[in-house]
């Protein structure tokens, strides 16, 4: 049983450090991951808005690791990032590295080729 | 030609959900602990089968066997006798039906207009002479209605040019329904496009309108009509007085006189 | 657009599209006009009756039906000929809906415990004393124990959505459905497989191999009635059960497999195709992740060495093979549904999928389909508030090793419930769902129930779980609600939909989950979450479909005429090698087997004990419709099958009753010898031996399932696990 369960958290580790490759080294808050997500990117990104339609199915977890890379993420050449549109709706100030990494967890965990993809309904 | 009504059931596609039963049980508010129609099945035989293709388990030292069915496409029907088998069936509306001469009361008639076996609620007494007489068990006493009842082949959802409520609900459409004397119609065809067996026993062939494809199973349950010899010529002395009294809107005193008749009746059968 | 539907049919139209659309739906159709065999003496007298469309709610299917109304009351059910998904039938579940809406058993206002739980003392309360404690006693827990402190667990129903959304704007992700003692290892094996999972085309199928499924008992549409029309057009059908199950007595061949070895025979299966190269080697290439790997890893599973252990015959799982490889694309191994039985459920199922890709049946016809389009949008609703106090993650994250965000573990959520670990859970709402009779360990759901401050049940009728509440709310039956639109999906039958409005209004006090949330919403300050009607929502669900308002309106069902086959020509798989999966990366990066490796049994049987085995009949939906009058007629009591020789042994004869008992509880029942069961093996049905008094036609018979089953649970997907149990079997009276 011991050695079952090291089995698995070497694979639970071994599956965190591949996904780490991402934004940030701890670990995020899908759900709230979820709620950032929704209220700074739906708007424009969910069905017939103004932006490609967009949730965690739309890319393959690689797909999300290469968008939301720490060093050479591509989501700093994003149209909607330099137009300053990842901020935070209340407070009005720019979205945290905790909140990138937040969103990254949920639609990386969702992602089209994950355990359990998911549109954002 | 004259219709008549008829069913042709293809028991192989039967699965024995019983939604032919519960459907009829509703449409016809047929009291808990009776039924009009029924599915009746043949237990299966384990072990070695005569016929069966591979009985080779016992030779690998495996603890299994097999019951092979036969294959669809050289179907004689599914007549092996290692295999359970599901045979739907109901009042099979007779050509020549027992319970109609055991009637006392002519209450049970054949139908001109459909070929249907009826039942005059008015004109039954209840006195259940058409029970023993039917050789399908189809008719039972209904508890509150004082009176034998039976299917009608859903005369009121015919009557709104709706199929019977067994024949529309079954999932496999195992029941096919019309007149079958109508050569267009689905039944006949179904008749002239295959061979069809009809459940009898030998000794009364009351010539049922009920055909099942190919073959089915079981085929030994009918009983032998019995009626009760003095029923016989009550009946048939009877049935002309009944409709003359009806015409003279005596009834109810024949009915008592009658009830009182065959109470007795039944009683020195037993 | 309004998309109130008036589903009532004048007389008229309804006989024209009942003469023509039998015709078109039902296959073989027979013209149902019998204008000219019409009888025509004496009419009945009474007024017209009126006919509405609705769907089913008896069970998960939905099908089309036609509801029969004579002087307000609902007299009969009929199917609805033009509703193809389920091929134009109703099942005796069906039929037997009317004795749901007229049961004297129904719930008929709020009832608030007053005695000790179980005890059944009740005090009735008005609607609004109701809700206000409701709302009360949900907000102090969430005050106290955090949002998450509320586990929510909705039944399969067409408003079950409300229940979810309540949950999600109530700030609790602690939902579970009735899936994690279902299909969850299926789920699992198929996405880890195919990267989605399937509809299985049984109709156009030649060759179909049922292991750990009873589709001529346990109906899904259209699956079951295409598996008697694909067999009479040719299909054979070859069945693995340790009981001989309506559907082994209608198939070509029945294998009594030992329980729990599915794997080694679809091993051994895999074996003979790939070493007698009987798969398409072109489509391989293509599609396939991993068959280097998987040829040397079934190496050693040849048929001789699955004989051994399945106890099926090394020449018939080669037969088996070849015929089946023979048939392909058009052959499967049929999915199945509930395939909450063993430990390693999902590796089984695995094992039966990686046979599948061999087939290359996926997206073809007589295989595997994928999903369709059927077009309903998720209603645009406004955004869940987050809850920064929450914890994290659920309640029982992390207790299996690839679990379904949204669905859990209902067993891991009990157990951490009872620890009290990560954190305390103290309240629990249940909508239409029975997990005291449904669940295995019964004991420990009462153990759970002993954890709660507050418990609120939702449902029709005093199911066990109600019985157990502090506060049980009646709701209508599916005839006396209006419903969301229900998209389904149904195989090669079609992509639809269907909606409900009332049949009748709803009786006594019953009121429907959707209105008592909305105003619990109203109560706790979340009456913005919920400030939608029901014609809104459904409005916005078919606002891409402008056709579907006529079309459910005239016909029922609105159909989408959806791609059905080749939908994957030109697409990736949803899967990490974005192929399909024989070996599974992300297993192997989890330490997992990537390939099914088949282990022994958890626990063989003794040869004085049993395996038990449970599966289902046509009359009942898992543990609902049991006290069903008219359904309980056809199965008054549950017994437990028994083969003839132990049974001799054991003093034990037919109808003679029986004590059951396990590691987790016991249970008195009487004995049914068969011949059709393996002699290591005995059977229940479920939905027997309730505490609740208030199931008057039950109360008092038979054993319950939960009782007796112990809680294992799929290792990978966290599903239960409910065929580990080893039993004793007794006579009563035997010392």
């Amino acid at each position: 049983m011991i050695r079952k369960m090291m089995v698995v958290l070497l694979g639970l580790a071994l599956t965190f450090t591949f996904t780490f490759s991402g934004i940030a080294g701890e670990k995020g808050n899908k759900r709230k991951g979820k709620y950032t997500f929704r209220t700074t990117c739906r708007e424009c990104h969910k069905p017939d808005a103004s932006a490609k339609e967009m949730g965690p199915d739309s890319k393959t977890q690689a797909q999300w690791e290469t968008v939301f890379n720490k060093e050479k993420g591509k989501y700093k050449e994003l149209k909607c990032y330099k137009e300053g549109h990842w901020k935070d709706k209340k407070k009005n100030e720019a979205l945290t590295e905790k909140d990138l990494l937040n969103i990254f967890t949920y639609l990386h965990a969702h992602a089209f080729d994950s355990p359990s993809p998911a549109k954002c309904k | 030609m004259k219709t008549q009504l008829a069913m042709v059931i293809d028991s192989s596609s039967c699965i024995d959900c019983k939604a032919c039963m519960v459907s009829c049980k509703v449409e016809n508010k047929v009291p808990g602990g009776y039924w009009r129609n029924w599915v009746k099945q043949r237990e299966p035989r384990f072990g070695k089968i005569p016929g069966a293709k591979d009985p080779a388990a016992q030779a690998e030292g495996c603890r299994t066997w097999i019951i092979q069915a036969p294959d669809f496409d050289k179907v004689k029907g599914y007549g092996d006798p290692g295999s359970m088998h599901f045979q739907p069936g109901g009042c099979m509306h007779c050509a020549n039906p027992a319970c109609v001469q055991a009637c006392p009361t002519g209450a049970t008639y054949k139908d001109e207009k459909d070929g249907t076996v009826r039942l005059n609620d008015k004109l039954c007494i209840g006195c259940g002479c058409c029970i023993p007489a039917c050789p399908y068990g189809a008719r039972y006493r209904h508890p509150e209605k004082k009176i034998v009842d039976k299917c009608d082949f859903c005369a009121k959802r015919r009557e709104r040019g709706e199929l019977p409520a067994c024949v529309i609900t079954c999932p496999t459409k195992a029941r096919t329904f019309g007149n079958i004397n109508d050569p267009e119609s689905d039944v006949a065809r179904l008749v002239k496009e295959n061979k069809t067996v009809r459940v009898v026993n030998e000794e009364t062939d009351t010539e049922p309108n009920m055909y099942y494809v190919l073959t089915t199973a079981p085929m030994n349950w009918p009983r032998k009509a019995e009626s009760p010899t003095p029923i016989r010529w009550w009946a048939s002395l009877a049935k002309p007085l009944v409709w003359a009294v009806v015409g003279l809107n005596a009834l109810g005193v024949l009915v008592m006189f009658g009830k009182q008749l065959i109470i007795k009746d039944e009683e020195t059968e037993k | 657009m309004a998309t109130k539907t008036d589903t009532s049919i004048s007389r008229r139209s309804f006989l024209k599209w009942s003469g023509a659309a039998t015709a078109a739906a039902v296959a073989g159709g027979q013209a149902p006009v019998l204008h000219s065999l019409a009888y025509t003496g004496e009419k009945s007298t009474g007024s017209e009756p009126e006919y509405h469309f609705s769907a089913c709610g008896m069970c998960l299917n939905k099908c089309g039906l036609v509801a029969r109304v004579e002087n307000g009351i609902v007299t009969k059910l009929d199917p609805n000929p033009k509703f193809l998904k389920s091929r134009g039938m109703l099942c005796a579940r069906g039929n037997a809906g009317t004795s749901q809406l007229y049961d004297p058993d129904r719930l008929k206002y709020p009832l608030l415990r007053k005695g000790e739980r179980g005890e059944g003392r009740w005090q009735r309360l008005s609607w609004d004393q109701a809700l206000d404690l409701a709302a009360e006693k949900l907000t102090k827990i969430g005050e106290e124990y955090t949002r998450c402190g509320v586990l929510f667990t909705p039944g399969s129903d067409m408003q079950s959505q409300f229940v979810h959304w309540f949950a999600e704007v109530f700030g609790s992700y602690n939902v579970t459905t009735h899936e994690s003692n279902c299909l969850l290892s299926r789920n699992r094996a198929y996405l880890d497989t195919f990267g989605e999972v399937p509809f299985a085309d049984v109709l156009h199928s030649k060759y179909i191999i049922m292991a750990g499924a009873n589709r001529f008992e346990s109906i899904i549409t259209p699956d079951s009635i295409d598996l008697m029309t694909a067999m009479k057009k040719g299909c054979k059908l070859v069945v693995l059960d340790p009981r001989f199950t309506k559907t082994a007595a209608l198939a070509h061949e029945w294998f009594p497999i030992r329980p729990g070895t599915d794997m080694s025979f679809f091993l051994a299966i895999t074996h003979v195709i790939i070493h007698e190269k009987l798969y398409d080697e072109k489509y391989a290439q293509e599609k396939l992740y991993g068959l280097d790997k998987l040829t040397e890893h079934v190496k050693k599973y040849s048929p001789e060495w699955a004989a051994k252990v399945c106890d099926i015959p090394a020449k018939d799982i080669r037969r088996i093979a070849q015929e089946l490889a023979a048939a392909a694309p058009a052959a499967m191994i049929y999915p199945g549904r509930r395939t909450s039985d063993y430990v390693n459920s999902t590796q089984i199922r695995r094992a039966m999928a990686i046979a599948n890709a061999l087939l290359g049946n996926w997206d073809k016809p007589g295989g595997l389909l994928a999903a369709r389009m059927v077009g309903t949008t998720g209603p645009e609703l406004p955004e869940a508030p987050f809850y920064d106090d929450n914890p994290d993650d659920r309640l029982d994250h992390g207790s299996a090793h690839i679990m379904f965000d949204e669905e859990g573990s209902f067993k891991h959520t009990r157990d951490a419930i009872i620890a009290g670990k990560p954190y305390p859970v103290k309240g629990w709402f249940t909508y239409k769902i029975n997990p005291l009779q449904s669940v295995a360990n019964r004991r420990k759901t009462l153990e759970m129930i002993d954890k709660l401050d507050f418990m609120l049940t939702v449902d029709i009728a005093m199911s066990d779980t109600a019985w157990m509440a502090d506060l049980v709310l009646p709701a209508p039956s599916y005839l006396e609600r209006q419903d969301p639109a229900a998209g389904l999906q149904g195989s090669s039958a079609c992509a639809c939909v269907v909606t409900r409005d009332p049949v009748v209004p709803a009786l006594f006090e019953s009121k429907p989950v959707f209105w008592i949330l909305r105003e619990l919403a109203g109560r706790m300050g979340l009456e913005e979450y919920f400030s939608f009607t029901m014609e809104e929502y459904r409005e916005q669900q078919l606002r891409k479909l402008p056709d579907s308002e006529r079309a459910l309106r005239e016909d029922g069902v609105y159909y989408n005429p959806s791609k059905l086959y080749g939908i994957y020509e030109g697409k990736i798989y949803k899967t990490k090698s974005q192929k399909i999966e024989l070996y599974n990366e992300r297993y192997a990066e989890m330490g997992l087997d990537p390939m099914p490796v088949c282990k022994p049994l958890r626990e063989n049987v003794p040869s004085d004990r049993f395996r038990m085995v449970v599966g289902r009949n046509a009359y009942f939906t898992h543990c609902t419709t049991q006290n069903n009058t008219l359904l309980n007629e056809l199965m008054p009591e549950n017994t437990l099958w028994i083969h003839p020789n132990p049974a001799k042994k054991l003093g034990i004869r037919d109808g003679g009753t029986v004590i059951l008992s396990s590691k987790s509880g016991e249970g008195e029942l009487k004995a049914e010898l068969k011949k059709g069961i393996r002699e290591d093996t005995v059977y229940m049905a479920s939905g027997f031996g309730v505490l609740s008094e208030g199931l008057t036609n039950v109360f008092g018979k038979g054993a319950c399932m939960a009782e007796i089953l112990e809680d294992f649970t799929d290792e990978l997907s966290g599903n239960m696990a409910m065929h580990e149990t080893i039993v004793k079997v007794a006579r009563k009276g035997a010392s």
